[in-house]
C-alpha cells in the first residue's frame, strides 16, 4: 500500500451531532450559571457574616459605653453594685489620662468626693434597723469603712503630688482646689457621722473622726514648705516673688483646720 | 474568572468536534458514547479550568484530560475492538472510483486496531487526531524526538501488516 499516508490523512472526520452538541453546552452554561451564582453567595455570605460581626461588635460597645457612662455618672452606683468595679476602672482610666499632674490631683480630689458620697448613700441604708438586714449591714458598714480609707489614701496621694508638682503658682492653685474638696469632704463625712450615731456605730464614728482630723489637719505642701489660701493670694498679687518668709500661712491654715474640727466633726463616742 | 469561563466556551466550539473523533476512533466508532464522553470531557475541563495555564496549548490539555478520561473508560467498561460493519457505516459510501480508496481505508483501521497499544495510539494521535510530534510528546509525556521515531517506526509496522494481508 504505496498511498498509506494519504489513506491515513484522509480518515473520514465526524461532527459532533447538533443535538449532542447543544446538550453539551447545556451542560456547560448551567455549571457556568451555578459557579456564578456559588461565588456570588459565598460572597454575600461572608459579607452578611462580616456585616453582622460588625453590627454585634457596634452593639456590644455601645452597650458597654453607655453602662461605663451610668456607672461612672451616678452616685447610686454604690459598692456591691455589679458594675461598680466599671465605675472604678472608668475613674481609673481618667487618673491614668489625665493630661498634666494638676488634672491627676483634680481627678484623686473628685474620686475621693465621689467615695463619701457613695459612703453616705451605703450609710443611709444602713441606718435600716431591722433585724433581718443584720448581715447587710455588715457588708454596707465593710464598703463604707473602704471608701473612706480611699478618701484617706488619696488625701496622701494628692498631698504628695501637690508637693512634687514642679511650679510653685500650680501647686498654691492646686492646694487651693484641694482646700475647696476638703471642706466638701467634711460634709460628706458629717452626714455619715449622724448616720453612723443613728444605727450606734461606734466604730463607724471612730473612723469618720480619724478621717475628719486627717482632712481638717491638712497641710499642703510645695517643696516642704506650707502653702495656704492666703498665700495663694499673695502669690496672685505678686507672681514669681519669693514664696519663703511667710511664717503665719501654716498658722492660720491650723486654725482653720481646728474651727472645722471644733464644729462637731470630732464626735464624741456616746 | 468569567472572562477565563468565556475563554472556555471558545475553546469548546474550537475542539468539541476533535475531541469527539478522538473518542469515536476508539470506542468502536460508537457515535452516542463518543458524545457522552465528549460531553464528560468538556464538563470535567471546565472544573479544572481555573488550573489550566494560559500560556500552555490549549489543545495539549483537553487532549491529555480525553486521553486520562478514555483510559478511566476502558478501565470500566473495556476496550472496544472496532467490528467491520460499523466500519462500513462510518466511511462514507464511496462512488465507484473511489471504492478502492474507502476499503483501504476500512483496512488501514481493522488493522491499526489490531495493533499493539503504544503503536495503535500513536498513529491514532497523529493521523486521527493530526496531532503535531510536540503536542503528542505532551500528552503521553515523553520526548519530541523519541515520538517523532515512534511515529516512524509504528507506520513503517501498519506498512508491513498492511503488505502481509495483501499477499495472502
Amino acid at each position: 500500500m504505496d498511498n498509506l499516508e494519504k489513506i491515513l490523512n484522509n480518515l473520514p472526520k465526524n461532527k459532533l451531532s447538533r443535538r449532542a452538541d447543544l446538550k453539551i453546552k447545556f451542560q456547560l452554561y448551567r455549571l457556568l450559571v451555578s459557579a456564578y451564582l456559588k461565588r456570588l453567595f459565598i460572597f454575600n455570605h461572608e459579607l452578611s457574616f462580616f456585616n453582622k460581626g460588625l453590627v454585634a461588635a457596634m452593639v456590644l460597645v455601645l452597650i458597654f459605653s453607655a453602662t461605663s457612662i451610668f456607672a461612672y455618672a451616678s452616685d447610686s452606683v454604690v459598692p456591691g453594685n455589679i458594675i461598680y468595679p466599671l465605675k472604678k476602672a472608668v475613674e481609673k482610666l481618667e487618673q491614668n489620662i489625665a493630661p498634666s499632674k494638676t488634672a491627676k490631683i483634680a481627678a484623686y480630689e473628685k474620686q475621693s468626693v465621689r467615695r463619701l458620697e457613695e459612703a453616705v448613700n451605703l450609710s443611709q441604708k444602713n441606718s435600716s434597723t431591722t433585724p433581718a438586714a443584720k448581715n447587710v449591714k455588715t457588708n454596707v458598714s465593710d464598703n463604707i469603712e473602704k471608701n473612706i480609707s480611699e478618701v484617706v489614701d488619696n488625701q496622701q496621694a494628692v498631698l504628695e503630688s501637690i508637693n512634687k508638682l514642679g511650679d510653685y503658682q500650680k501647686a498654691s492653685a492646686a492646694a487651693f482646689q484641694a482646700k475647696e474638696a476638703d471642706k466638701a469632704k467634711s460634709e460628706y463625712l458629717d452626714k455619715i457621722a449622724e448616720y453612723a450615731e443613728l444605727s450606734d456605730d461606734n466604730q463607724m464614728l471612730e473612723l469618720v473622726n480619724q478621717a475628719q482630723n486627717i482632712i481638717n489637719n491638712q497641710k499642703y505642701k510645695y517643696q516642704g514648705e506650707e502653702l495656704n489660701d492666703d498665700e495663694k493670694e499673695d502669690e496672685q498679687e505678686d507672681k514669681g516673688d519669693n514664696h519663703r518668709g511667710r511664717d503665719n500661712e501654716g498658722d492660720q491654715e491650723d486654725n482653720e483646720a481646728d474651727k472645722r474640727s471644733n464644729n462637731g466633726y470630732n464626735k464624741e463616742k456616746p | 474568572m468569567a472572562i477565563k469561563q468565556d475563554n472556555f466556551l471558545a475553546y469548546y466550539n474550537q475542539f468539541k468536534d476533535k475531541i469527539f473523533n478522538y473518542f469515536l476512533y476508539r470506542i468502536g466508532f460508537d457515535k452516542a458514547l463518543a458524545e457522552d464522553l465528549t460531553s464528560e470531557v468538556f464538563v470535567k475541563a471546565l472544573k479544572a479550568f481555573a488550573s489550566f495555564d494560559e500560556n500552555q496549548k490549549f489543545q495539549s490539555w483537553i487532549y491529555a484530560i480525553a486521553h486520562n478520561h478514555l483510559i478511566n473508560h476502558y478501565t470500566r467498561s473495556g476496550r472496544a475492538t472496532v467490528p467491520l460493519e460499523e466500519l462500513e457505516d462510518f466511511i462514507p459510501d464511496a462512488s465507484d472510483n473511489q471504492f478502492e480508496e474507502k476499503y483501504e481505508a476500512e483496512q488501514v483501521l481493522q488493522v491499526i486496531d489490531e495493533m499493539a497499544d503504544s503503536d495503535r495510539d500513536i498513529l491514532r494521535f497523529r493521523f486521527v487526531d493530526e496531532l503535531d510530534y510536540r503536542e503528542i510528546a505532551d500528552i503521553l509525556c515523553k520526548e519530541e524526538g523519541a515520538i517523532r521515531t515512534q511515529v516512524s517506526r509504528s507506520l513503517e509496522k501498519l506498512r508491513q501488516k498492511l503488505k502481509k494481508i495483501q499477499e495472502k
